[in-house]
């Protein structure tokens, strides 16, 4: 399983002014991964990435690179290279300089940068753009210079701190397409820093939820939607139904009132446990026939499917569903056995997965605040 | 209303110019006045560069300005990178505003304390010469240092926190990072800081007069000094290159910064605007260095002296504090005194200048500099030998000491003649225009008379004042009977109505262009006036006059009293003192002078016009009761007239 390990990080903790960044840490990496760190602004992501980078130094801890410890390796030296948040290019230097930089540093022969460089922006698109200056490139533009900048000293490891945040939803799709594509093609370890759960879900191999300086979960996109280990990853990570529960034997858990099969096990008898349903995977059908049943508090046409709230024994549900139900209306829910994820209770159980207080402009708020690139330095 | 806006600008942007566009147009003037244009003459700017002097001043100033901008700069740049990388907050602010404070502080008081500083470390380590070049160039650094760290601090705060980090994660070590990204990124804002700094330091006047020492002297110092006498229109010549040369250097950094903004699409293309900027550049850079290595050399020397110098002290140091234009300093094909003395003996001459007595008292009493040689006027000298501030002539060693007329022997100041040596004498009397006055006039009463009311002028210093009154009424100008004094304050304010001005300096230009009409000032300087306006007349009022005598004094600092002796004995050679009384234009004590063929002023009825046709009185040294009664009723008339 750790055969190919590029990048280990042990037990790594950072305080700052008594105020606990990350929080014993422990995850490796392995060559030619796409890892991503997702967390809310404040989880230690960006701290982690700055550790890997060589730009602050753990209170504990180690940082093995190759087999290697590299703490006391400093910034210039790793071999790993880092996109930053806003790109922090040269502004004095043009686009050749820019992507040169690096090679310069090295003291490749003058050729050799020329034929790199050139390479390195058709990777990215900006043939033609050599002797242009910075500050005459747009947002995506300098988004891939920099790219071509990082990639063009060939690191093992590729460091990219939130570096969509500041494009606009199209630019960042398209991006998002051609770094997956370029990783592919070069075969470099990425670790990808972002608050984006969709991009982290649509482009990693593994992802490496955070919060509060430690590692909730980590696992393939897939792993993490479908089996999140708490009700934060629960929530974070898609929408979703939490509902306290009881694990009456294996097989079986009641909840809402009404006992249903499920395919989890091994907790004990009566066990209290977080119960998550995703919106998608109930059944809408007439309260008759339903298993439990419940009245539409809200209902909101999204396209596709209609975004309900339900009110169960006052616990609001949201349900999508392909059904028109109005305000008002009371309706039935189905449950299979499939879609019932059972979670042992966290420090996070009670907190997520109520739709009480639901509104779409509640949504679109947070995600307004998310869209902010935090400053890295409050985060460090 | 948009014309409106116009011509108010025009006007805004006119008051601000039309001054330097005055001076500017006077330095081609081809005579000397400052009010009349005689004529379009390139004379001054070629007077500039062939007075040793001036040039000198200009190149310590062009020293002063380059080291100490330089010298700010690279602290400035490393004291703001530190305040921009500090963490707290709170740290950052405090240390922001200690900054700003330096730049709100007046100049007088930074100019004082620094002075303070120096001479209380200055004590403390043992110097006695505790300014010098040295503290002129901390004091500069010290009051630039703010707007170095002024001008960097928005580029910082503009730069990318993260650049660093780029170039580091790029390979770069981080000494290596700062200097190829930081700076280049800051650059802009270095530059403006040290332009800053240089054209700060470059007219600075307060902070240099206070912590300036005995070795050296700037341009603005030295401008100020010739308050004695007029600014002479060199000067305005050399102001106006200089204005030009910074006008450049403005441009430029203007146009590099406009070019910055604009980014350009293409950094290889070399836009007109960088060439041009490149120019002016080059013409500054040439400009500067042609300063400082200028040298004028065409100078050889074929005087015959009557005493023989020797090189005995080569190599020392000689402080002469004299006042502003009192030297023949090589303008106008006259002869360089300091030079010639230099060449002789191989002693470098440092020389400053001071503009009044009081100034050069304050200086002397400040212990902080030493000086070899002063030339105080008589009631100062009374003054310095009775705080024991001067040494002792050992006459022995001024075989030229025979010159001097014996009626300047045995002077009331210093009656044995073991102080000082006389260097001018002048008497005041009355300059009128002949135009404008009838008659020939010959008494006092002439600036009471109504006929010519608002045409009069009246000295602006309280001791010149009263004088005018006092030889009206025939009295002791020493007096110490305050009875005498309310008297002649009477006078003064039953003049006040008539009056045009009171005025020192303003004198020539008024009296030159023929705005006054009647006005009283010493003799030689009433000569100087009359090469301007052939209808000035001069003469002495029969009531009696005042008259000075400046003598050559060591003060009781002197470092190099040997080469001062030297020196004191050069300045009475028959050559150089001629020489000195054609460029002054004062009467001279030394009968070689008097007595030469040579000498233009020979037997000018003016100058040497024999004293017993009028009484002559001297200033004594009033005691300070004496001395605050009569400021007290100046002070009086002053208000009472306006």
């Amino acid at each position: 399983m750790k055969n190919n390990v590029i990048i280990d990080l042990k037990n790594i903790s950072v305080a700052f002014d008594g105020e606990t960044i990350l929080n014993n840490i422990n995850l490796f990496i392995r060559d030619k991964e796409f890892v991503t760190f997702l967390g809310p602004s404040g989880c230690g992501k960006t701290t982690t990435l700055r550790i890997i980078g060589g730009f602050l130094q753990p209170d504990s801890g180690e940082v093995i690179f190759d087999g290697k410890n590299v703490l006391n390796v400093p910034a210039h030296k790793r071999e790993v290279n880092t996109i930053f948040q806003r790109y922090a290019l040269f502004p004095h230097l043009n686009v050749f300089d820019n992507v040169a930089f690096g090679l310069k540093q090295r003291k490749v022969d003058k050729a050799q940068i020329k034929e790199t460089v050139e390479k390195m922006l058709d990777l990215v698109n900006l043939k033609g753009f050599e002797k242009r200056s910075i500050s005459s490139l747009s947002g995506g533009q300098q988004q891939r210079v920099a790219i071509a900048r990082a990639l063009a000293i060939k690191p093992r490891v590729l460091l990219l701190d939130e570096p969509l945040g500041a494009l606009d939803l199209k630019l960042r799709k398209d991006m998002q397409v051609e770094l997956k594509n370029m990783q592919q093609q070069l075969g470099i370890t990425f670790i990808y820093v972002t608050h984006d759960q969709e991009e982290a879900l649509s482009m990693s191999d593994t992802i490496v939820i955070m919060d509060k300086g430690k590692i909730q979960q980590i696992g393939t996109p897939q792993d993490i939607y479908n089996e999140p280990k708490n009700a934060f990853v629960a929530d974070f990570i898609g929408e979703s139904n939490i509902v306290d529960g009881v694990m009456l034997e294996d097989f079986f858990v009641r909840m809402a009132g009404h006992t249903f099969k499920c395919l989890d096990k091994g907790f004990a008898v009566n066990e209290q446990v977080d119960v998550v349903i995703r919106p998608e995977d109930v059944d809408v059908v007439e309260p008759e026939t339903g298993m439990i049943s419940g009245q539409v508090t809200n209902s909101i046409f999204k396209g596709v499917f209609y975004e309900l709230i339900v009110d169960i024994k006052n616990f609001k549900w949201m349900v999508q569903t392909t059904k028109h139900k109005e305000e008002g209306d009371v309706i039935g829910l189905n449950i299979v056995p499939d879609s019932i994820h059972i979670m042992k209770k966290s420090e996070y159980s009670g907190q997520f997965g109520d739709y009480s207080s639901f509104s779409d402009e509640y949504e679109e708020l947070d995600n307004v605040d998310a869209d902010i690139p935090i400053e890295s330095e409050g985060e460090a | 209303m948009k014309i409106f806006n116009r011509i108010f600008t025009a006007l805004v942007f006119l008051f601000l110019y039309a001054p330097l566009f005055v001076m500017m147009f006077f330095s081609f003037n081809e005579g000397k006045s400052t009010s009349v244009f005689e004529g379009f003459s390139f004379r001054w700017y070629k007077e500039l560069f062939t007075t040793g002097d001036t040039m000198t001043a200009l190149r310590n100033t062009l020293v002063l300005a380059i080291c100490s901008a330089a010298i700010a700069t690279v602290i400035g740049t490393i004291t703001a990178v530190g305040i921009h990388g500090m963490k707290s907050k709170w740290g950052k602010k405090v240390l922001l505003t200690v900054n700003d404070i330096p730049m709100m502080n007046p100049d007088i008081v930074t100019g004082v304390s620094l002075m303070l500083l120096f001479v209380f470390v200055g004590r403390l380590i043992g110097l006695s010469n505790s300014l010098s070049f040295t503290t002129l160039l901390i004091s500069h650094i010290t009051f630039n240092i703010p707007y170095v760290i002024l001008n960097i601090m928005p580029k910082l705060r503009q730069t990318d926190i993260h650049l660093v980090e780029a170039a580091q994660d790029l390979g770069c070590p981080p000494v290596t990072a700062f200097f190829k990204v930081v700076l280049p990124s800051i650059s802009s804002g270095i530059l403006s800081g040290a332009v800053m700094a240089f054209t700060l330091s470059l007219d600075d006047f307060i902070i240099s007069y206070y912590t300036v020492g005995s070795d050296f002297q700037t341009l603005p110092l030295k401008i100020y000094a010739m308050t004695k006498k007029t600014v002479k229109p060199d000067m305005y010549a050399l102001s106006s290159l200089m204005f030009i040369v910074i006008l450049l250097l403005m441009v430029a950094v203007n146009l590099v910064s406009q070019d910055e903004k604009k980014k350009p699409q293409r950094r290889h293309t070399f836009p007109a605007k960088r060439v041009v900027a490149g120019i002016m550049t080059v013409i500054v850079v040439i400009s500067i260095i042609f300063a400082l290595t200028y040298e004028n050399d065409d100078y050889e020397s074929q005087i015959v002296y009557r005493s023989t110098y020797t090189q005995e002290y080569a190599g020392t140091v000689l402080n002469v504090f004299n006042w502003g234009e009192y030297i023949s300093d090589g303008s106008d094909d006259s002869l360089n005194v300091n030079k010639e003395f230099e060449k002789l003996t191989g002693i470098k001459v440092n020389y400053t200048n001071y503009e009044s007595n009081e100034a050069m008292y304050a200086k002397l009493k400040s212990d902080a500099v030493s000086y070899d040689i002063i030339i105080p006027s008589d009631y100062m000298i009374a003054r310095l030998i009775e705080e024991n501030m001067l040494t002792k002539l050992d006459l022995s060693k001024i075989d030229n000491y025979d010159l001097i007329d014996e009626r300047y022997k045995g002077l009331y100041f210093d009656e044995n003649d073991e102080y000082s040596i006389p260097y001018t004498v002048g008497l005041v009397g009355i300059i009128y225009n002949t135009t404008m006055v009838e008659g020939t006039p010959d008494s006092w009463s002439i600036m009471w008379d109504e006929k010519y009311s608002g045409q009069i002028l009246q000295f602006n210093n309280s001791r010149d004042g009263f004088m005018t009154a006092q030889c009206l009424l025939g009295q002791d100008l020493n007096s110490t009977n305050k009875a005498d004094w309310d008297a002649a304050a009477e006078l003064l304010k039953e003049q006040s109505p008539i009056l045009g001005a009171r005025v020192m300096d303003e004198i020539f230009n008024k009296m030159e262009s023929g705005n006054a009409a009647i006005a009283p000032y010493y003799a030689g300087d009433f000569l100087t006036m009359q090469e301007v306006n052939p209808d000035l007349e001069f003469f002495y009022p029969k009531e009696g006059t005042n008259v000075f005598v400046d003598s050559v004094c060591i003060p009781s600092s002197v470092q190099n009293y040997e080469a001062a002796l030297m020196y004191i004995n050069f300045l009475l050679e028959p050559e150089i003192a001629l020489a000195n009384a054609e460029y002054i234009c004062y009467a001279s004590p030394n009968i070689s002078v008097v007595n030469n063929d040579n000498y233009s002023l020979k037997g000018d009825p003016y100058l040497y016009g024999t004293d017993a046709d009028y009484p002559t009185q001297y200033y004594h040294n009033l005691d300070k009761e004496t001395r605050d009664y009569y400021e007290a009723l100046w002070e009086e008339i002053i208000r009472t007239s306006s």
